[in-house]
């Protein structure tokens, strides 16, 4: 497989924690754009691991990080629970979810697949506008901060920083899982269904333990925003966020998971960066979308990997002292 | 292990497979010694591969039973076959996993073999470590078995037609099959790479595993088989040790066409 985008990935999230530390105050507003930034790559690792680890897809993603999003908010506004138990129990919540949708997706594929997971995202949007307790459409307000065992994350450099170091563990979880037993499962499962089974690999079961992964990331997504922002709309929870990540997905690259988080990261600043030219926005982020998939069709995850892989042979080039030897040649 | 041989390892009764009008199998009964090379021979289009499928649970029978160990195993699912009751399977046409290099393509098929599921292989504590060392030394092992331990970091696509076959025999035996079902392996072979592959299906045996073909390779199925089973239409139409077989008046003629000379 030789190369992934992993020295790209590892000094990527060095310079993310870099600039949570040093940022001065009033980068606030980059500091605020990264976090969901964060919260964007959450999601979308654990879709990428759905769509290109077992070839599902889901068009809903985004309802189970209401899910998340609205237990936590309830349980930390309503019921007074500490943060770390409201996101646990956020995220298990959202697994349920993931199960149960899960179990559905198994007799699905394709279209259809695709079809009632946008039903599921659709039924959260619909019971989000519909719950009073919860506020209905208004949303919910104040509610409570991040909070771990006293300390209260209250800065945008805490909040930014706790939400991209749960986003780094878990995308060295989903890294490690790849190169092991279940990753390579994964990938016959994705190639070949059959020869899969008749290997023994319980298909259906792998299957709905992805869902179920993909959707606690979610899950904690919601409950991390939740906090984030101390309060929470409907409208933030609707289809074309959920399509927003497959976007970040097909950019980043199926199955790379550095391209994910480079492509998290450059899709959401991007439309802040183009904030400037407000009339043009929507067309310029359109045509800059366009470009990306044009210029990169194996997504950004494909471009790091290559360029790692022409840097390296460069590198063993010149420990060779081949460089100095004839005049350099770029392949 | 003196009375092994005297329970057949697999055994069908009254089989059937319809699909639609068609009946692709019926009425088909036959047993597989423990320990044996049995051969499933017929023209195209017997019903040999369906029969393939039926045992490796990837198709249902619409009647009759098949038992593994005498335990009915008709109604069970693929990788439970696989994985529990140890029966592994090739494929007529080969279903490698393209991503993968040759090594991983075996390594998969030491996943019933080994464990550690989403959280282990997510946190890879020591034991983890050491299962999946154990896992590429098994492949490894698989590999060399089929004298493709050169090959073991490529791409699966990127490999001959032949070797891919290879690739497809060591991933079965990965699993550490008590039976292995082999669906046409000289497909596409010389007949230098036919007399390799009849060794290596014996030195397979010698490892204690029973081994099920289907062929039509001729001098292989004779070469190598202890027992052959004739298929038709659907039905057997001979069973016995490959000397009778070969005699048999009515396999003739379901190879030859009727009114053919066997002198």
């Amino acid at each position: 497989m030789g190369s992934h985008g992993y020295v790209s990935l590892t000094l990527a999230f060095l310079a993310i924690f870099t600039f949570g530390a040093v940022a001065p105050f009033d980068y606030i507003y980059q500091l605020q754009v990264l976090s969901l930034a964060g919260l964007i790559a959450l999601q979308a690792i654990g879709l990428n691991l759905l769509l290109g680890g077992t070839g599902q897809i889901s068009l809903g993603q985004v309802g189970f990080m209401g899910v998340g999003a609205y237990t936590s908010g309830a349980l930390l506004k309503l019921e007074g629970w500490p943060f770390l138990a409201a996101f646990v129990v956020a995220t298990l919540l959202a697994g349920v979810f993931g199960f149960l949708v899960g179990y559905v997706a198994l007799r699905l594929r394709g279209h259809y697949l695709a079809m009632a997971t946008l039903a599921f995202g659709g039924i959260v949007f619909g019971l989000i506008n519909e719950i009073e307790i919860i506020g209905g459409p208004l949303g919910m307000l104040r509610i409570p901060p991040m909070d771990f065992a006293g300390l209260r994350i209250l800065s945008p450099h805490d909040k930014y920083l706790v939400i991209w170091g749960i986003t780094a563990v878990a995308t060295a979880a989903v890294i490690s899982l790849l190169h092991s037993r279940v990753g390579r499962a994964l990938a016959a499962i994705r190639d070949d269904e059959v020869a899969a089974s008749a290997l023994g690999i319980n298909v259906a079961r792998y299957k709905i333990a992805i869902f179920v992964f993909a959707s606690m990331l979610s899950g904690m997504a919601g409950s991390l925003y939740a906090s984030y922002l101390g309060g929470l709309a409907p409208l933030r929870f609707g289809i074309l966020e959920s399509v927003m990540l497959l976007v970040v997905v097909a950019v980043g690259g199926l199955r790379s998971v550095s391209g994910t988080v480079f492509a998290a990261i450059i899709l959401t600043a991007l439309p802040e960066f183009l904030r400037q030219y407000e009339e043009y926005r929507p067309t310029a982020y359109a045509v800059a979308l366009i470009l990306l998939i044009i210029l990169f069709p194996g997504g950004i995850g494909r471009v790091l990997q290559l360029t790692e892989l022409a840097i390296a042979r460069s590198l063993a080039a010149v420990l060779r002292g081949a460089a100095s030897a004839r005049p350099r040649k770029d392949a | 292990m003196a009375d092994a041989s005297q329970t057949p390892i697999l055994s069908c009764h009254a089989l059937a497979r319809r699909f639609g009008g068609l009946e692709a199998v019926r009425n088909v009964s036959f047993g597989v010694e423990t320990g044996s090379i049995t051969a499933l021979i017929g023209p195209n289009g017997a019903g040999k591969t369906t029969i393939f499928n039926l045992i490796s649970g990837l198709d249902r029978p619409s009647a009759g039973e098949i038992r593994i160990d005498g335990r009915p195993a008709h109604r069970l699912q693929p990788h439970v076959i696989a994985a529990e009751l140890g029966i592994a399977r090739t494929f007529q046409n080969i279903r490698l996993f393209s991503r993968l290099s040759a090594l991983d393509n075996v390594r998969v098929g030491r996943h019933a073999r080994s464990r550690g599921e989403l959280f282990a292989s997510m946190l890879k504590p020591p034991w983890v470590r050491r299962e999946e060392k154990r896992t590429t030394e098994m492949a490894r092992e698989c590999l060399a078995f089929v004298g493709l331990e050169a090959r073991a970091s490529l791409p699966a696509i990127d490999l001959p037609y032949g070797e891919q076959r290879l690739v497809d025999l060591a991933r079965a035996l990965a699993l550490e099959p008590r039976c292995i079902l082999l669906d046409e392996p000289a497909a596409g072979f010389n007949l230098q790479e036919s007399e390799r592959l009849a060794r290596l299906i014996e030195r397979i045996r010698d490892r204690g595993v029973t081994v099920f073909l289907i062929e039509h390779k001729m001098d292989l199925v004779m070469q190598v088989s202890r027992h052959v089973i004739v298929l038709n239409f659907g039905e057997v139409i001979a069973s016995g040790p490959p000397v009778a077989v070969q005699e048999d008046r009515g396999v003739i003629e379901a190879y030859l066409g009727t009114g053919a000379q066997t002198s």
